[in-house]
């Protein structure tokens, strides 16, 4: 990746180009890319020790990649972070980076204003701000009480807003929501939203999957340090609607011949051979043939022809119902879990199971 | 209904980045250290208020009893200076045992790292930590200052000398422990470890060098230097003594004992003693990775 490449997307905030994080033998984040553009919400789902949270600290710069570099948008271009230019392009995020923990003895006017400082923000103006933002989240009333006193939701929201005092164009919210009650839970959305509105770009993570449905235009799934999925929910959702095909077969019929038969009229067509070992397997739970395609309408219309002129008893073919972002996380992961990879390495991140009625 | 900057129009002009900020970084680190330390502040004027009581009432005891004052005023200073290594060890600890191993500790580094970097950050809190911990110390010298100045209507200029010197003496233990709070896990461990080394590593290793017959100057052991701060008040011409061992056939071995490090020497000493703990706690400090979460 060299910077005239970089420079050339204008809306890309910060980029992340093959970064890799190891601890000792562990691989924390392996070979992620991805591009954050000015003004949107990315999501990032991914379940405990995935490495969401390594992924973010490598951008506050709180843990050093082993390899692969990060781009951070600064004075009108995309600058490498390096220990030199951190200080100067981290001015412009905000961090809220796992459960806050504050100086207990110290109280959210005094921490903000503090915060406020060290990014530069103007000192006539710091105090009027923290009162603002701490407005914002609706705890005026504590703002003057000592921090070891709050309890965990109070802590995370001022945590939250001590990534925005500073009033940064990207905010970077490691599980902003953990530990809220419902309440908070849609008072930080809401918070998030208006972030949105006023044009800042937000890179958020979370395990709560509707809290991210609700607010992510784009959404990176991570999975064992792996991004095994990165698009628009809409884009996720339609491509596994179309791979996913359940064909139910009249039984009784002989599995490992049906599938001989399915592997051989399916298998044929062309482009399905490089997504899996096999094109058909069967899923002994569901009692289905599941079928590895691409995901193009075209290739689904060439197998129900085939399947058509296979002889065999098709009782009928359905779509699983994945509209759901829980059933797509489920799915990537399940599928990363698999090992669907490109003699590369690579995942295949579009490789959707069919499964075929007999 | 949620509302984002009221001052929507405001253009936001930041301090300027480079040295400026550097400045302004560590002005306000030090602002916010000297707060958020008050409260050890507090107690540790306590701490020092009782060990400057107790030597009062141990040398009104003795007068009580019949025995005289000092004639010199010096030595009733020196009285009240018996435990002043003691003294700084604990402000020192109190004071730095936190400065690096709490944020990685309780992770509030997590919220802190990503504004400052670590070198200001590390000076920031040095600077207000040795601060508060050299104006403990001053209180300290303060009070014992006035009480002679009453008692003997006068005050020996050289209880300044000593304060220089216990303030010298302050940095350079304040360094030690930040040191460990560089690589250790928690304050109290830090703390711990600190106390250990001073009290007892420190003489171990002085009283075997002693007894195998060594002749040169300890200054690399820490606590050597603590001694000029009484030893100032008049400085002996002979900087050692020559002692023998007694054994069973009757005299042994003789020992060099170092009394107290020349002025140079306790300077140049403490200073690049102080410099070279504070060069590696730096690199332990910035090497330091939050651990995974």
């Amino acid at each position: 990746m060299n910077n005239a490449s970089l420079k050339n997307d204008e809306d890309i905030v910060i980029s992340l180009r093959n970064v890799t994080k190891t601890f000792g033998s562990f691989i924390a984040v392996n070979n992620i890319s991805l591009d954050i553009k000015k003004g949107e919400i990315i999501g990032f789902l991914g379940p405990n020790g995935a490495g969401k949270s390594t992924t973010m600290k490598m951008i506050a710069r709180l843990l050093i990649p082993d390899d692969g570099e990060i781009w951070i948008k600064g004075n009108g271009s995309l600058q490498k972070l390096t220990h030199k230019s951190k200080d100067y392009l981290l001015d412009n995020v905000g961090f809220l980076i796992e459960n806050p923990a504050f100086y207990k003895h110290m109280t959210p006017r005094q921490v903000l204003s503090y915060f406020a400082e060290l990014k530069g923000y103007p000192k006539k103006l710091i105090n009027s701000r923290v009162e603002e933002v701490v407005e914002i989240i609706g705890m005026s009333d504590w703002i003057d009480k000592k921090l070891g006193t709050f309890s965990k939701g109070m802590r995370q929201k001022i945590g939250i807003v001590s990534a925005i005092v500073h009033d940064p164009e990207v905010v970077i919210l490691d599980e902003p929501q953990t530990g809220l009650d419902p309440k908070a839970r849609k008072e930080v959305r809401a918070f998030i939203k208006g972030l949105k509105a006023k044009g800042k770009t937000v890179f958020i993570s979370s395990h709560l999957l509707y809290e991210i449905s609700e607010l992510a235009d784009r959404i990176g799934i991570i999975y064992n340090g792996q991004l095994i999925a990165f698009d628009t929910l809409e884009n996720l959702e339609k491509m596994s609607k179309r791979s996913v095909l359940q064909i139910e077969i009249l039984q009784p019929y002989d599995t490992e011949k049906t599938l001989v038969v399915l592997n051989d009229i399916i298998g044929k067509i062309n482009g399905l051979s490089n997504l899996g070992k096999e094109a058909v397997t069967y899923n002994t739970d569901l009692k289905l043939f599941e079928v590895t395609f691409d995901g193009s309408p075209e290739k689904q219309q060439v197998i129900f022809d085939a399947l058509a002129h296979s002889g065999l008893k098709v009782l009928g073919v359905s779509v699983p119902r994945t509209n759901l972002l829980e059933d797509l996380y489920l799915k990537y992961i399940s599928q990363t879990d698999l090992g669907f990879e490109h003699e590369n390495g690579e995942i295949e991140k579009t490789r959707v199971a069919v499964s075929v009625a007999n | 209904m949620i509302t984002i900057n009221k001052n929507e129009n405001l253009e936001i002009e930041r301090t300027k980045t480079g040295l400026r900020r550097g400045f302004v970084q560590i002005k306000s680190t030090v602002n916010f250290e000297i707060k958020r330390n008050l409260k050890n502040f507090f107690m540790m004027f306590i701490a020092l208020l009782l060990i400057y009581l107790m030597s009062m009432a141990i040398n009104l005891i003795q007068e009580g009893r019949g025995a005289d004052a000092p004639e010199d005023p010096v030595d009733y200073i020196k009285s009240y200076l018996i435990l002043i290594d003691f003294l700084i060890m604990i402000i020192a600890t109190t004071f730095g045992g936190s400065i690096i191993a709490e944020d990685y500790n309780s992770h509030t580094g997590n919220l802190i790292f990503p504004k400052i970097t670590k070198g200001r950050l590390f000076t920031g809190r040095m600077l207000a930590r040795y601060l508060l911990s050299a104006l403990s110390v001053i209180i300290y010298y303060l009070l014992v200052g006035i009480t002679t100045a009453i008692k003997y209507n006068s005050l020996p200029g050289t209880i300044w000398i000593s304060m220089l010197w216990a303030l010298l003496y302050t940095f350079l233990v304040l360094s030690f422990v930040a040191f460990f709070s560089s690589f250790m896990k928690s304050t109290s461990a830090t703390v711990v470890t600190s106390i250990l080394m001073i009290l007892m590593v420190f003489n171990l290793v002085n009283s075997i060098l002693m007894f195998t017959g060594v002749t040169w100057e300890p200054f690399f052991i820490l606590t050597y230097y603590s001694s000029i701060i009484t030893e100032s008040f008049a400085m002996p011409e002979e900087r050692y003594v020559e002692r023998a061992l007694r054994s069973r056939t009757g005299t042994g071995p003789t020992y060099m004992s170092w009394i107290t490090p020349s002025v140079t020497g306790a300077i140049i000493g403490m200073l690049v003693y102080s410099a070279i703990l504070l060069g590696f706690a730096y690199y332990f400090f910035r090497r330091r990775q939050q651990k995974q979460g």
